[in-house]
């Protein structure tokens, strides 16, 4: 594989210019917590439609894909940081 | 999908026209990709210099979060990043629309990635692959919290695609929403009888170039955010995440 090591590259981009991204990354944040949330909410709906448990799995999936969600925002932020 | 009735319309057949577009963001691809490749010369030009510009960016960012294994995995983040990229940028030209504002390219390419690093892992790590989902080694009375943690961590795995196709949609979608939207109103005012109602003519065209830049710059955004959360997937699948 070709490597390529310009400093005209560095100069335009930046040393850390990779830094760049996860800046921009962070302010995706709400969005995995959200579809953490609706898949959660999905699976709930599946199962309770498919086992005929009324709404019980709903309401206890719908918790646990708020927990991923939280859990996936503070991993996401703690490794930016 | 059918979601934009008053977006650009080809009817070529039965051919969708997200896949058409798709097809011309190939064809421009193949078509800067050659015409770099004939020109290569030891002091690049332009095109030059643009395309080795892209090919050290993702290598950088594949050598600083992946490591040594990096290489294996460069076609696939090039890949992922021009096509995004370029067809980002597509919706800018006048007459054309981005592929990627359309869910279902978006989804395929999202599905792409969150198959590709799990096959990965398990490929790399065998059945060992699945032990994250369990969480960190606890006693075998807390049982109970593993099974909580396994839920947790599936359905945060499952939002990873839909969050990262569902990002790059709504960013490019609302983009060519509001570009369409000025060049109706740029239409109907001037359109409009009434001297007053033509002058509001000048508010959308005034408009039109800062929406423009504004495209250029989510364009480039989501195209680099895509391919980070693909490299940092493929990095967590295989363990070498740093």
């Amino acid at each position: 594989m070709v490597r390529f090591n310009d400093t005209t590259v560095e100069r335009f981009i930046g040393k850390k210019g990779s830094e760049i991204g996860p800046v921009w990354a962070v302010a995706s944040l709400g969005i995995t917590m959200v579809a953490c949330t609706a898949i959660g909410l999905i699976i709930g709906l599946f199962l309770d439609k498919y086992l005929k448990t009324g709404s019980v799995l709903t309401i206890i999936f719908f918790v646990l894909g708020i927990a991923a969600g939280i859990k996936q925002v503070i991993k996401e932020l703690s490794r930016k940081q | 999908m059918g979601l934009v009735p008053e977006g650009i319309e080809y009817h070529l057949g039965s051919l969708p026209t997200p896949l058409l577009m798709t097809w011309v963001a190939w064809a421009v691809i193949a078509g800067i990709s050659i015409t770099a490749a004939k020109r290569a010369r030891l002091v690049p030009g332009k095109l030059q210099m643009a395309c080795e510009m892209c090919f050290s960016y993702v290598y950088r960012l594949s050598d600083e979060m992946i490591g040594p294994a990096a290489p294996h995995y460069y076609p696939l983040f090039l890949g992922i990043f021009i096509s995004i990229l370029v067809s980002n940028l597509l919706g800018l030209i006048p007459g054309l629309i981005s592929p990627t504002s359309d869910p279902n390219t978006t989804f395929a390419l999202s599905i792409l990635v969150f198959l590709y690093y799990n096959i990965e892992g398990v490929r790399r790590k065998g059945a060992g692959y699945f032990r994250h989902f369990f969480g960190p080694p606890l006693p075998w009375y807390l049982f109970p919290v593993r099974i909580l943690l396994f839920i947790i961590e599936t359905i945060s795995s499952f939002a990873r695609p839909f969050s990262l196709g569902f990002r790059l949609f709504c960013n490019i979608f609302a983009k060519e929403m509001l570009l369409g939207f000025l060049a109706f109103l740029v239409v109907s005012f001037f359109l409009s009888p009434g001297i007053i109602v033509k002058t509001l003519t000048l508010m959308p065209l005034m408009l039109r170039p800062v929406i423009v830049l504004l495209g250029l710059f989510i364009g480039v955004i989501q195209a680099l955010i895509f391919l980070l959360l693909s490299i940092s997937y493929v990095a967590g699948a295989i363990g070498t995440e740093e």
